[in-house]
């Protein structure tokens, strides 16, 4: 009979089981998904982030100049999934556990990530492309590094330059 | 002329007035420390229902368009005049022995429905379809809770009395107390006595008996369109009548004061008399909250009809059989 | 002697919540915020007050869908001044994946001053509490302003 009398004791004798949270920091586990950060250092504008965001919290915006894209993602719009930080291919994109994400309204338009991706420039012609930093240069341009850096046109046309190369040889092997 | 003067007094300053107010403060402190304790959680500091009263000083008070206004203002201001001169009615053990010629059960029982009565007042002003509800679930709880507290009423008048027939008078009770000892010891009282702590819950609508005010059903019923002072005035009717409540209960069942009147002793019998309060505060309203959900209407009113009137008959029984 | 009992009223911080049209998500958290001993906001004087007259920071969920729209604007009338607005989610500062959704009426700040923004989907209890703390600040600037120009 009566049980919550066993209950009400027992919480009495075992104290308050509150998070000390305002006045000490939180626990916050090392996995917990918070705001997304963001190192412009590793991006090479591929634009997979923001195709993959389901709020469409990312924008790209070319520079007025065109000399590079502004990179922009809203805090205010993002709702945590995830999916730019496991689709990014550098590493750019990584979600932290930090949440205290808390701002008043006069901030509203400043709570984002935004920063200027200069391009880069192609090794051959100085055509515009997406930019090469090496770091992204070491982990994904080790097959041909020399082709790595050169823009779309003048890949081909080194493509096109070798095979032809490799035929020539070829035919003057076997006449 | 000294008589008026003593009431008036009584009213203002002590036992009724600011002592009544601070005290109901307190208590209503302690009673959500206590509620935060026994559910792990850390709680309110203990002033906290004086630092509400002092926030809705501040707020603006809005009055719907529709709403009786002079009705609106008054009902809260007469709950709380009601329960300002209850608590000056009330003898407390040694220390006071109400206001002469005044305190007797069927002024009590006259004065105590008064919040009650606020509170309908407020919630048919209001014009707010959940306001009448909630005046219509008071009344409801009312009739139900007032049957039992008549009946150990009288129960107490009819035992204090014996063969000279009831006594109504609250000092001629408590005179019989430090006479034969509390009534809460007496083996006849014991049922009277339950009821008498049953009744204060229902009628401070904690627990169980949150059915006028249910804040998720009927949104705080009839406090629903009060904001600002008049609903600090609320606050501090309720805060005074949970001091009557427990005062009147203290003083029907157990009044005996710790030592002789007199010097210091005055000042000990009223911390004894705050212990008793908080005791009963602890029984019959916290412990009660922190452990129990709230009944349907129906629930309620049959609890009171079917369990609690009947404890307080038996007794009435009883001291009639025994007189 | 005004500027101290303003500074006692805002200890006493009474919350509301009006559900803009919530997936639900934030409510739930938000009740856990009320509810659970864990973080027990009623240690820094919060109630969960269920009429909008009684409240003095208002949490808002939802992207204001268009059916609630006007109801959410007459609620919000109905609280007393002074008020602070805490926008709890993503949802009504940018209408989160909510956004351009043909039920979806506009940005809540398009009608309703949002004082502090808690982004989240939903945001944590603890990230609650840090928003209704700040909302608090903010009322306190707004309590202590209306006492000196009363007095």
């Amino acid at each position: 009979m009566f049980p919550f009398l066993k209950i009400m004791l027992r919480n009495l004798l075992l104290g308050p089981s509150t998070d000390a949270f305002p006045f000490a920091p939180a626990k916050t586990h090392e996995n917990f998904r918070g705001c997304a950060v963001f190192d412009p250092e590793k991006c090479i504008l591929c634009g997979i982030c923001h195709h993959v965001c389901a709020a469409g919290a990312i924008q790209l915006r070319p520079s007025e100049d065109g000399a590079g894209m502004q990179y922009l993602l809203w805090h205010n719009s993002c709702v945590f999934c995830g999916m730019c930080a496991h689709y990014c291919p550098t590493g750019a994109l990584t979600m932290s556990n930090n949440w205290h994400l808390a701002h008043t309204g006069a901030e509203m338009f400043s709570n984002c990530i935004s920063s200027f991706i200069p391009f880069g420039e192609c090794a051959q012609c100085g055509a515009k492309i997406q930019p090469r930093p090496q770091a992204i240069i070491d982990k994904l341009g080790v097959r041909s590094p020399e082709r790595f850096l050169l823009c779309p046109q003048c890949k081909r046309q080194s493509i096109v330059r070798n095979v032809a190369q490799v035929r020539s040889t070829r035919r003057q092997e076997n006449p | 002329m000294t008589n008026v003067l003593e009431a008036v007094f009584a009213i203002l300053i002590f036992p009724g007035g600011l002592f009544v107010l601070a005290l109901g403060l307190l208590l209503k402190g302690v009673d959500r420390k206590v509620v935060a304790r026994l559910q792990r959680r850390v709680g309110p500091p203990l002033y906290q229902p004086a630092l509400d009263i002092i926030k809705l000083m501040t707020k603006e008070t809005l009055i719907p368009d529709t709403a009786n206004e002079v009705a609106f203002r008054l009902a809260p201001v007469l709950g709380l005049t009601g329960m300002l001169v209850t608590a000056a009615l009330l003898p407390i053990g040694g220390v006071w022995n109400g206001v002469t010629g005044l305190g007797d059960l069927l002024v009590l029982l006259y004065l105590l429905p008064i919040p009650a009565m606020g509170l309908m007042l407020a919630g048919g002003s209001s014009s707010s379809p959940y306001g009448a509800l909630g005046f219509s679930r008071e009344m409801c709880m009312m009739f139900a809770y007032e049957m039992p507290l008549i009946a150990s009423f009288l129960a107490v008048a009819v035992r204090v009395g014996g063969a000279s027939g009831p006594f109504l008078s609250l000092p001629a009770i408590m005179d019989y107390q430090f006479q034969h000892g509390p009534l809460l010891l007496d083996p006849v009282m014991l049922p009277a006595a339950l009821a008498l702590v049953l009744f204060i819950p229902g009628t401070m609508g904690h627990g169980l008996f949150d059915i006028p005010e249910a804040e998720p059903e009927v949104i705080e019923g009839p406090l629903l369109e009060y904001s600002g002072p008049l609903l600090a005035v609320f606050h501090l009717m309720s805060a005074v009548k949970l001091v009557v409540v427990l005062e009147l209960a203290v003083a029907l069942l157990c009044p005996n004061p710790l030592v002789a009147a007199g010097g210091g002793g005055v000042l000990v019998n009223l911390l004894w008399h705050i212990c008793k309060c908080l005791v009963l505060l602890m029984v019959s309203v916290t412990c009660f909250r922190a452990a129990t959900g709230r009944l349907r209407l129906d629930q309620g009113f049959s609890f009171f009809v079917k369990y609690t009137s009947p404890l307080a008959l038996v007794s009435l029984w009883l001291a009639f059989l025994l007189r | 002697m005004l500027q101290f009992l303003s500074k006692l009223a805002a200890r006493s911080p009474w919350i509301y919540r009006i559900n803009a049209g919530s997936c639900n998500g934030c409510d739930v958290e938000m009740a856990t915020t009320a509810l659970i001993p864990r973080y027990d906001v009623e240690r820094l004087g919060c109630k969960y007050c269920g009429s909008p007259r009684h409240a003095d920071v208002v949490l808002i969920s939802g992207p204001l869908t268009l059916r609630v729209r006007d109801k959410v604007l007459r609620v919000y009338n109905e609280i007393p001044h002074p008020k602070v607005t805490v926008a709890v989610g993503v949802c009504p500062v940018s209408g989160g994946c909510f956004r351009d959704g043909y039920t979806v009426g506009a940005d809540i700040d398009h009608y309703i001053p949002l004082d502090v923004i808690v982004p989240g989907c939903p945001p944590r209890p603890q990230a609650i509490m840090e928003g209704v703390l700040k909302a608090v600040e903010i009322w306190r600037a707004r309590l202590e302003e209306s006492v000196c120009s009363h007095s």
